[in-house]
């Protein structure tokens, strides 16, 4: 959390605030934190001009509908059951392969300031399921910590969630940003999750991001403090030496002891044909895809399998802990784990929902 | 209206004179005394050149003509012209250097839809003016786009000419082409001299687009030779449809047949007997 001060100065050049949202907690923090930025209320986006409908700008908001919904899955693949929060919405990393780039380029960050209505959804939805696992993020379409220490918005989640058991509540980040929520006495069942890449492909693809060092680190404070940490081994890339390159990551993990892990999840890179046109010419995007029934690509099914199959194996020697596959086919979990997701007793706390959606999408 | 001679309208400025006149105006309409009046403004002639060019061929000496007044000339002409989205690119760049030359006096966004049909026109064009001389060729020819253009400029001049110029390959192909071209070379770090070369074996091949898709998608070829090994092997004139997955994404091969007789369906279970034993090169590619 060194320089925070200068990181946030270039990470974000102005804030506008919706009208009547100016006195949440998170609003009067962030004007704490952020002195030198002017703070403008206006009463819709539209009214932000055009020049300033990029990533460092933040409107400030209300959440106007439901904050909690299912992730969307993808067509033709096997969904996990996570459920999803808006609370920032865009990032400013920069990571050349975010699937938000093909949808967010002339959008500000969007802060949902308002968690209260968040947090009762998630207890209802939770209170409705009865005994089964819920689990649920802030991380789907954006950080979950990178403004996180300015706005202070994941810690009454994590309060307000704390009583309930079966609730698994996932901060995911590329960040080291934890440091404002290790104090928190009541945790629950928080995760801090914690997206990594080897170090020669974060310092390359992922902009601004923590470097993985930091992020290690941050994570064996986190579960020093309590927490429960996941980790997320996704977008991975393939090139002639990945072995050489995620092994040793892997094995950094080895000592996180595995009842602090929540759970690990892997998936190849991927992308749609929208977000070839914004990453341009990353080395990566040379590789040979092909469409999925999704109309995304992805490497090869065999290749991925073989990529999966090393990767599950290094992970459990490695932690000893749940891992799935994120967006993959049917096809895929039968060749990796030789059997679909519900009929892996040791992911049944994460799969295990509504039968129908735990099927093929 | 008012009518005006030839050598009256000589004296008229021609900087509006952006619209392709190549393909002439009806003589027998013209004969008939159906056509629009020319459009001036001051000095210039606005629009008509395509009447006033086939008229005169026709031997008119005089044409009906209306004077408009005030900003947005180019509007005007646009308006009459009437063909948003059906210019050519030439016809597009004239129009753009024209509305650069006459500034405030146009409206950006209604010259922009009544050219294409949209807001784009003038962001497209700034595009292209970033291009080089030998993509921006290919555009005028109608042979590129400029994404495609944008795409590929790390390709050496004399080989997007050569594809540019290439027989046989449709304006799609031309562009899926140089995409996998430049993609092969970002991959392999082909230079100039190697590129040519391959690029004159892939133009002689019978489906030069097919060839090159292989080449930029070695795996999936590779798996598909070895699925149609298999299935020759094993199916060829016997009747038996052996299909693999689309990209080899899924679970399994599809076998099918149809049969009319006792004698035939055992024929064709002796068949998919044989086929048994490729079964594991199959499952290898899955």
């Amino acid at each position: 959390m060194k320089n925070l001060k200068s990181f946030y100065s270039s990470l974000i050049k102005r804030v506008y605030v919706e009208r009547g949202a100016e006195e949440y907690k998170a609003v009067t923090t962030a004007k704490d934190a952020l002195k030198d930025i002017d703070f403008r209320v206006v009463a819709t986006t539209g009214e932000i001009p055009a020049e300033h409908l990029n990533g460092t700008t933040l409107f400030l908001r209300r959440h106007p509908g439901n904050p909690v919904t299912r992730c969307p899955g993808s067509r033709g693949h096997l969904c996990c059951n996570y459920h999803t929060i808006d609370l920032y919405a865009g990032c400013g990393l920069g990571c050349s392969y975010c699937i938000m780039r093909s949808y967010l380029n002339f959008s500000p960050v969007t802060v949902y300031v308002d968690p209260e209505p968040a947090i009762e959804a998630v207890r209802e939805l939770a209170q409705a399921k009865g005994g089964e696992t819920l689990r649920i993020g802030t991380g789907e379409v954006g950080d979950s910590l990178l403004y996180d220490p300015i706005f202070r918005l994941s810690e009454p989640f994590i309060r307000g969630l704390a009583d309930c058991d079966t609730v698994h509540f996932e901060m995911k980040t590329k960040t080291d940003f934890v440091d404002h929520l290790l104090d928190i006495d009541a945790k629950g069942n928080a995760v801090i999750g914690f997206s990594l890449n080897p170090p020669e492909i974060s310092s390359r693809e992922e902009g601004i991001a923590s470097s993985i060092e930091a992020r290690l680190s941050a994570a064996r404070r986190a579960v020093h403090a309590g927490y429960r940490v996941s980790f997320h081994f996704d977008p991975v890339f393939k090139s002639e030496r990945w072995q050489e390159l995620y092994f040793p990551l892997i094995d950094r993990l080895s000592d996180i002891p595995a009842q602090n892990i929540a759970w690990i999840s892997m998936g190849v890179f991927r992308y749609t044909p929208e977000l070839k046109q914004r990453i341009a010419s990353r080395p990566y995007l040379y590789d040979e895809y092909v469409r999925s029934a999704d109309g995304k690509f992805r490497y090869l099914q065999k290749i991925r399998v073989e990529i999966y199959k090393e990767l599950l194996n290094r992970l459990r020697e490695a932690t000893g802990a749940k891992v799935y596959m994120c967006m993959e086919s049917a096809a895929v979990w039968k060749r990796v784990y030789g059997a679909l997701p519900d009929e892996i007793e040791s992911l049944s706390s994460i799969f295990d929902d509504d039968p129908a959606r735990s099927k093929i999408l | 209206m008012r009518y005006m001679k030839l050598p009256e309208i000589a004296r008229l400025s021609r900087r509006f004179d952006v619209f392709d006149t190549s393909v002439g105006y009806d003589p027998e309409l013209l004969a008939a005394g159906l056509f629009p009046p020319l459009a001036v403004s001051g000095g210039d002639l606005v629009w008509g050149f395509r009447i006033l060019k086939s008229g005169s061929e026709a031997g008119l000496e005089e044409f009906p003509a209306v004077e408009i007044d005030g900003p947005g000339k180019l509007l005007s002409a646009l308006k009459l012209e009437n063909r948003a989205g059906g210019y050519s690119a030439k016809e597009q760049r004239t129009i753009y250097s024209l509305a650069l030359e006459l500034g405030e006096d146009e409206d950006p966004d209604l010259i922009s839809l009544a050219v294409s049909g949209n807001r784009g026109f003038f962001a497209r064009m700034k595009r292209y003016e970033r291009l080089p001389g030998y993509l921006t060729e290919g555009i005028d020819e109608g042979r590129l786009d400029i994404g495609t253009a944008e795409k590929i400029t790390g390709l050496p001049q004399s080989v997007c000419k050569r594809v540019v110029a290439g027989h046989g390959l449709s304006f799609s192909h031309v562009r899926r082409f140089l995409v996998y071209l430049d993609e092969i070379r970002n991959r392999d770090d082909m230079r100039e001299e190697s590129l040519l070369k391959l690029v004159e074996e892939l133009l002689s091949a019978g489906d030069p687009v097919a060839e090159i898709c292989k080449i930029r998608n070695p795996g999936l070829a590779n798996f598909t030779r070895k699925f149609e090994g298999v299935r020759d092997r094993y199916t060829r004139n016997t009747g038996i449809r052996l299909e693999a997955p689309d990209n080899f994404e899924g679970d399994g091969f599809t076998v099918s047949f149809s049969f009319s007789t006792k004698n035939e369906l055992k024929r064709k279970i002796g068949t998919l007997e044989k086929l048994g034993e490729g079964c594991e090169e199959l499952e290898e590619l899955l």
